[in-house]
């Protein structure tokens, strides 16, 4: 017999398998992130108006084909808005995430490497810097730098970078009593050769799986600091930025605070689907 | 016992020193002149020379940070200009309405987590489960600022059961006016409560003496409730002494939306004004918050848990 015929059973399994609820979050969380994606990388093309089209005439439509969230109070396209917004949040936020993550697993890793003194200062700039309340720590650097894109990123960097490094350090100092790395030693590489061939591509799966939850986290930052006038400033389409300037028209026009808030929601509940997927499969916790 | 306290103590004191320098720092990143900066447009030079003087921002950076300690010290954390007043009375005025949020939220956050997370516990990725993995998904993505704004068109807005700005301070009203911002707040750590005391709760309740407690004919419900939840409280504990930065920096946002007179809306509106002593003074405050409730945390544990390693 060259091929087995597939029974029934087996591909009954095999579908059962697709529906199983981790399989199948993971399925549409991945599914959600990729229609995002193309709504924000497409969104010159589906945005029926600019995003900052001001036709006074129409102010404060409630949703309609014509205005899918409706329209704010100068009468400009909230679902115009907010794909565009969408494509400057996903963009800042895994700049601020993705950007720090490999100082903060390497300035972990050589405190977890070398021990001692290095890893004793580097061990208290880090517990500092995560004593902080998070969002205390971007407020106060927004402030130095002034209201705006550039105070929200270097804020967000300056208090991510730490959590990486803490459990990079922490994987470290079990990996480091590891054969293998014990091995390195012994046969003389040097420092930077350990480190970076033998040592990082263990250290980086942990903090991959843990950076879902710290997308979301940021994501809401950024809104939250701009819904308080502190990070993208009007009329810059931002998702946090259209809450805040629908609050007044709360209860005559619900539609301008509430429709983007629930964008934020899907977002980042599909990260985290996704993430949860990644980390069931590599092993860890995504927070 | 006194050894391990002592230890930890001294543990804290690096984190303590390295908050203050990095607190008293932040004034000299500001690009430009701090001091006409917070002044505003409308001013002299002679006037900006006299304020420096005044905030000693003309000595070496080193006595600077000597007088800094000194204040922290003796409980003088300077004066705000744009609010004429001293610091340490604002901060007095304010932190209050700060103190009852926080403690409102973690107890909405216990009241809602609880009982999700032991119902989700008694069958693992059972659908109800997986109903509350959903729930707590959502919760955790769910912005602070939004859920505060919905909850106050439906609650305040439509139904009018409550209010949905401001700050009563006195007894009964101080509970009424804090419910929404309360449950704002609490929402954003649920998510992670919930995580923690439903695997805490599983891996209990796959133990053996959980299986002798069957055995022994004891109802699921009281195994439940007088073993399993009691046995995982102390995990929740923890988790939310671990979040409770997140928690004070949320208050930043909440205070702000239900227009609470507290210390996180006061950290927003000092960055607004760039007032750089309250933003150096919250910042500061904010950090010792985290150490100090780390470490009375660890102090009770210690005591309540016979268990926890003390060497």
């Amino acid at each position: 017999m060259a091929t087995l015929p597939m029974s029934p059973t087996l591909r009954r399994i095999r579908l059962s398998h697709l529906f199983r609820p981790a399989n199948l979050s993971a399925a549409v969380g991945a599914t959600i992130l990729l229609v995002l994606v193309a709504a924000a990388v497409l969104a010159p093309l589906i945005a029926r108006y600019p995003p900052n089209h001001i036709d006074i005439l129409h102010a404060l439509q409630p949703p309609s084909w014509a205005h899918p969230m409706g329209t704010d109070h100068v009468g400009r396209d909230v679902f115009s808005r907010v794909l565009y917004a969408i494509r400057l949040d996903i963009v800042v936020v895994l700049f601020v995430t993705y950007f720090p993550l490999p100082f903060g697993i390497l300035i972990g890793t050589v405190a977890g490497y070398f021990g001692g003194p290095t890893d004793a200062v580097i061990s208290r700039i880090v517990d500092v810097d995560i004593a902080f309340p998070f969002l205390v720590l971007v407020i106060a650097v927004v402030a130095i730098m002034g209201p705006g894109l550039s105070g929200a990123i270097v804020g967000i960097m300056v208090g991510g970078w730490a959590m990486y490094a803490r459990l990079a350090r922490g994987e470290m100092l079990v990996l480091r009593e590891k054969q293998f790395m014990l091995a390195t030693k012994a046969m003389g590489y040097s420092h930077s050769r350990s480190i970076i061939r033998h040592a990082l591509p263990n250290l980086v799966r942990s903090s991959v799986v843990f950076s879902a939850s710290d997308v979301v986290i940021n994501l809401l930052v950024l809104a939250g600091l701009s819904y308080l006038g502190l990070g993208v400033q009007p009329p810059t389409p931002e998702l946090g930025a259209i809450v805040a300037s629908g609050q007044p028209y709360l209860l005559t026009a619900w539609w301008i605070a509430t429709l983007p808030g629930l964008v934020l929601v899907i977002i980042g509940v599909a990260v985290s689907m996704a993430g949860d997927a990644v980390g069931d499969r590599w092993g860890g916790s995504s927070g | 016992m006194a050894w391990y306290f002592l230890r930890r103590l001294l543990a804290a004191v690096p984190v303590l020193i390295g908050l203050s320098i990095v607190a008293f720092l932040l004034i000299h990143f500001v690009p430009g002149d701090p001091v006409a900066q917070m002044l505003g447009g409308k001013t002299t030079p002679a006037h900006v020379e006299m304020v420096r003087h005044q905030l000693g921002l003309d000595a070496p950076l080193w006595r600077q940070y000597l007088r800094f300690i000194w204040g922290v010290v003796h409980l003088n954390l300077g004066y705000s200009i744009t609010l004429n007043l001293p610091v340490m009375h604002v901060l007095r005025n304010r932190g209050t309405a700060t103190f009852w949020l926080l403690l409102y939220g973690v107890g909405v956050a216990v009241v809602i987590s609880v009982p999700l997370a032991a119902w989700s516990a008694i069958k693992p990725d059972g659908w109800v489960d997986q109903g509350v993995r959903f729930l707590t998904t959502t919760a955790f993505a769910m912005p602070s600022f939004w859920l505060a704004l919905v909850l106050a068109l439906i609650f305040g807005l439509q139904l009018h059961w409550l209010p949905v700005t401001g700050y009563t301070p006195t007894f009964p009203g101080l509970f009424v006016s804090l419910t929404l911002p309360a449950i704002t707040l609490g929402m954003s750590l649920v998510a992670v409560v919930i995580r923690t005391l439903r695997s805490t709760m599983i891996e209990v309740l796959s133990s053996e003496y959980i299986a002798a407690a069957r055995a022994r004919g004891l109802t699921e419900r009281r195994i439940l409730l007088r073993y399993g939840l009691r046995n995982s409280l102390g995990a929740m504990v923890t988790v939310i002494a671990a979040d409770i930065g997140y928690l004070i920096g949320g208050t930043a946002v909440v205070e702000t939306v239900f227009q609470i007179p507290g210390l996180g809306s006061l950290l927003v509106q000092s960055a607004l004004q760039r007032d750089y002593t309250l933003v150096t003074a919250l910042a500061f405050i904010a950090g010792v918050a985290v150490v100090v409730i780390s470490l009375v945390t660890d102090f009770i544990y210690a005591l309540l848990d016979p268990r926890v390693k003390l060497g």
